[in-house]
């Protein structure tokens, strides 16, 4: 019995071993002009940090890689978050969006921070310091609707 | 006995009186005003918006989520940039099939959003969006 219980252990290892051999695609891309921060010059420092820390990871071309995050599996769990958030929003190519995409996003990104839904709570787990406080969304909000009404006017 | 009596005869009229109390009728309390922020839209327009979507997106819904993303009731109140976003989601939405809801479609399944629905929907939001950067824009400015 106990060997037997031995043997699978042992074969976990190896597949743990194994599977750091398979990795998906690191997610450090590009950033050009089209970028948030590139393409807006003047955004408050206050409202860049907050961007930044608590959104760029899934929602642009650099993610930033704590080596934990590299192991396998879990590596490729964190892989599916950065797809599906880069598909749903890439502030790395916000420069590219029509208008009428830019408000759409702004208005969605400032819903979402105020009902909660975002940051990932899973994401908020290992990543305290992107909580957002209720301060950090006010400002966010603030910023998004004078944002989107300067545009609106251009 | 008698005291048991006259509890029960005050209990009930009591509770008629609870019953008709303004929150079991929000529809009948809600502003009286909101008619004028009501959206407008071309009457095929309307009469999908209000088969399939004002059920919940209203202001005497019962659905908290929906009416805090969009209350056509509401609409006037919009600022333009608001208005513009949304109209982009609601296209967004029902072409991806998220809106309106299953569990809602499971109720209502004559609700279902044709592909005719979807496509006037979009064609109308596309020219609402257009009208409203068009009016804040410099007449020789493109998009």
């Amino acid at each position: 019995m106990r060997s037997k219980a031995r043997i699978i252990f042992i074969i976990l290892i190896l597949l743990l071993i194994v599977a750091q051999f398979f990795q998906p695609e690191k997610n450090s891309g590009e950033i050009d002009n089209n970028d948030l921060f590139s393409y807006i010059s003047d955004i408050p420092d206050d409202i860049g940090s907050i961007i930044k820390t608590s959104c760029y990871d899934c929602h642009s071309n650099q993610t930033n890689y704590p080596w934990y995050s590299r192991i396998s599996p879990l590596s490729w769990y964190l892989n599916k978050h950065i797809e599906s958030g880069k598909h749903e929003l890439n502030f790395s190519e916000y420069g590219d969006l029509s208008l009428r995409e830019k408000l759409k996003v702004l208005q969605e990104v400032c819903e979402v921070v105020e009902e909660g839904s975002m940051p990932l709570k899973s994401y908020l787990l290992i990543h305290e310091e992107a909580k957002l406080t209720g301060n950090d969304v006010e400002l966010l909000c603030s910023w998004i609707e004078s944002e989107s009404e300067r545009i609106l006017g251009e | 006995m008698k005291r048991k009596l006259m509890i029960f005869g005050l209990a009930i009229p009591l509770m008629f009186l609870g019953f008709s109390l303004p929150e079991f009728y929000p529809s009948v309390s809600g502003n009286v005003l909101s008619e004028e922020d009501m959206i407008e839209a071309p009457q095929e327009v309307m009469d999908i918006l209000q088969n399939s979507c004002v059920g919940c997106h209203s202001t005497d819904s019962q659905a908290e989520k929906a009416k805090k993303k969009l209350d056509f009731k509401q609409w006037g109140k919009l600022s333009k940039a608001k208005k513009i976003a949304k109209l982009g989601a609601i296209c967004d939405e029902i072409v991806e099939g998220k809106m309106p809801t299953e569990k809602f479609l499971s109720h209502y399944p004559d609700k279902a959003l044709t592909e005719e629905d979807i496509d006037l929907i979009c064609e109308w939001t596309d020219s609402e969006i257009e009208t409203l950067i068009g009016s804040t824009e410099d007449p020789e400015e493109e998009e």
